[in-house]
């Protein structure tokens, strides 16, 4: 068993034991469960922590997976749990300067993003994003971040295709103004609309 | 009246779907100003996300493997992070804590026997931990489990400054070596839910340690002498504040959000600039690492989790 063996071979391996197989597999999809995590979460820590519960929920769930879809989705949708599981508990922690869901995660004033200006544009898409529904935010990020095709995101959702495709436009379409505001300040009226 | 698809039509075609509606937008501004908003936040989202240090991600892997009894070994934790140095605590090996079972929770059955039992509880506790620095790991074992009614919380005193998680581990690490100021083993905290809470006479027979406990809340504080040390962030809250009921401060308000064990580990920390405490509690009915809990006092707001080296 080496590193360029497929998931499913891993997978099989895994569940047979073999415990190097299975830290393979960890291995090759921790930095991307990490981002779909950090993402989700808008913070280094909650991601991290995501990661790290999605990590166990695999090594436990592993001898259950019956392989009907590919280890990655499944990875998918136990890191996305994850991560919404760890937005529930942030919900319900005290978090002063927090008013609800709509309003964007972060303190201090809003940066200016400027060519080039990588942290504000990482604040930009963080505050954005957790200004939308964590269900569209999931969708988005999963579509756009993951590359996940929607009957794959279907899947890690547990819902259907039509719903999927809804969620990304809706999400898309909520996140264009509040990127648009940060880096184009203009008059109000000059964005493209949404809804055409 | 020109008509326009809508906008999940306009968002599917940016994934290839709709192809037919190329046509459309070559012809219509306002779609293709729609399509361009759409494709800004796309590409927003999809910008790479920074990575974990390969550390951080060999401790959770690591974690994760030594949880549920696959024990992964340093070598290959390194060889997989492409020849970085990995921690020696990146990696919690599952045997070291069973062995542990037994040793690092002192028993507490009633307030005389706690007092006689705790001294040289102390003594094998703190050696154990001096000892054994990179190879012991908190244990989740409640004091329920060995049939003590008092959990025993070891209690670090202050961390210092911390930037980060990873060296938040590293300090709680280096808190139970013998190097560093002695920490007191006090008992208190509330138990989890499902866990007996121990009688306040318990825990103040338990409480009488050789070296002075700077007990923060509840029944310790009565038994903490005047010249416990320097104060530390959450002496500020003890007895004041929703931060301190009759437990640690912020213990309460870790607990509403979880189902936690009872309070093993307590520290005082400035962690990221901020007044916090660390509180450590094994997850309830789970056989997983016991969980470092970084709380900012007062409003004990949650900087940051991780599970104890």
């Amino acid at each position: 068993m080496d590193d360029s063996s497929d998931d499913a071979t891993l997978v099989a391996a895994a569940q047979g034991g073999d415990r190097s197989a299975l830290e393979t597999l960890l291995r090759r999809h921790y930095d991307r469960l990490y981002a779909v995590c950090r993402r989700l979460t808008g913070n280094d820590a909650d991601g991290a922590d995501a990661a790290q519960e999605a990590m166990m929920a695999i090594v436990r769930g592993l001898p259950r997976f019956d392989g009907r879809s590919a280890f990655s989705t499944w990875a998918y949708r136990v890191a996305t749990n994850a991560a919404l599981d760890e937005l529930r508990r942030r919900r319900r922690r005290p978090e002063p300067g927090l008013d609800d869901d709509t309003t964007p995660a972060r303190s201090g004033p809003a940066p200016m993003a400027g060519p080039g200006d990588g942290v504000a544009a990482r604040l930009d898409i963080e505050a954005a994003l957790g200004a939308i529904p964590p269900d569209f935010r999931a969708a988005v990020v999963l579509r756009d971040l993951g590359g996940l095709s929607y009957d794959e995101i279907a899947d890690v959702l547990d819902v259907p295709p039509g719903t999927v495709r809804s969620r990304i436009a809706r999400g898309r379409a909520a996140l264009a103004p509040l990127l648009a505001d940060h880096r184009n300040p203009g008059p109000a009226g000059e964005r493209p609309r949404t809804r055409p | 009246m020109t008509s326009h698809p809508d906008v999940e039509a306009l968002s599917a075609h940016l994934d290839g779907l709709e192809p037919e509606l190329a046509a459309h937008l070559e012809g219509c501004p306002v779609c293709r100003d729609a399509v361009a908003g759409l494709r800004a936040a796309s590409a927003a989202v999809g910008a790479p996300v920074e990575r974990v240090a390969p550390a951080v991600r060999d401790a959770a892997i690591g974690r994760a493997l030594a949880a549920f009894g696959v024990p992964a070994t340093a070598s290959e934790s390194q060889r997989a992070s492409g020849g970085e140095a990995a921690r020696p605590d990146a990696v919690v090996p599952l045997e070291p804590r069973r062995r542990a079972r037994g040793r690092l929770w002192l028993t507490a059955g009633s307030a005389v026997a706690a007092a006689l039992t705790l001294v040289a509880g102390s003594v094998t506790l703190l050696d154990r931990l001096g000892t054994e620095p990179g190879d012991v790991a908190l244990s989740r074992d409640s004091a329920a489990e060995l049939g003590a009614e008092a959990p025993t919380a070891l209690d670090a005193g202050d961390l210092g400054a911390v930037a980060g998680l990873a060296e938040l581990r590293q300090r709680v690490q280096a808190s139970r070596s013998p190097a560093r100021d002695q920490p007191s083993v006090v008992s208190g905290g509330s138990g989890g839910a499902g866990v007996p809470s121990a009688s306040s006479g318990a825990n103040s027979g338990a409480a009488a340690t050789k070296e002075p406990s700077r007990a923060v809340g509840g029944s310790q504080s009565e038994l903490a002498p005047p010249d416990a040390g320097p104060a530390r962030p959450s002496d500020a809250r003890s007895g004041t504040g929703p931060a301190t009921v009759g437990t640690r401060p912020c213990e309460d308000q870790v607990r509403s959000t979880r189902s936690l064990g009872p309070l093993v580990y307590f520290a005082d920390v400035t962690y990221q600039g901020e007044p916090a405490v660390v509180l450590g509690f094994p997850p309830l009915g789970a056989e997983a690492p016991v969980t470092l809990v970084v709380s900012r006092v007062p409003d004990c707001r949650v900087l940051g989790e991780v599970a104890a080296p």
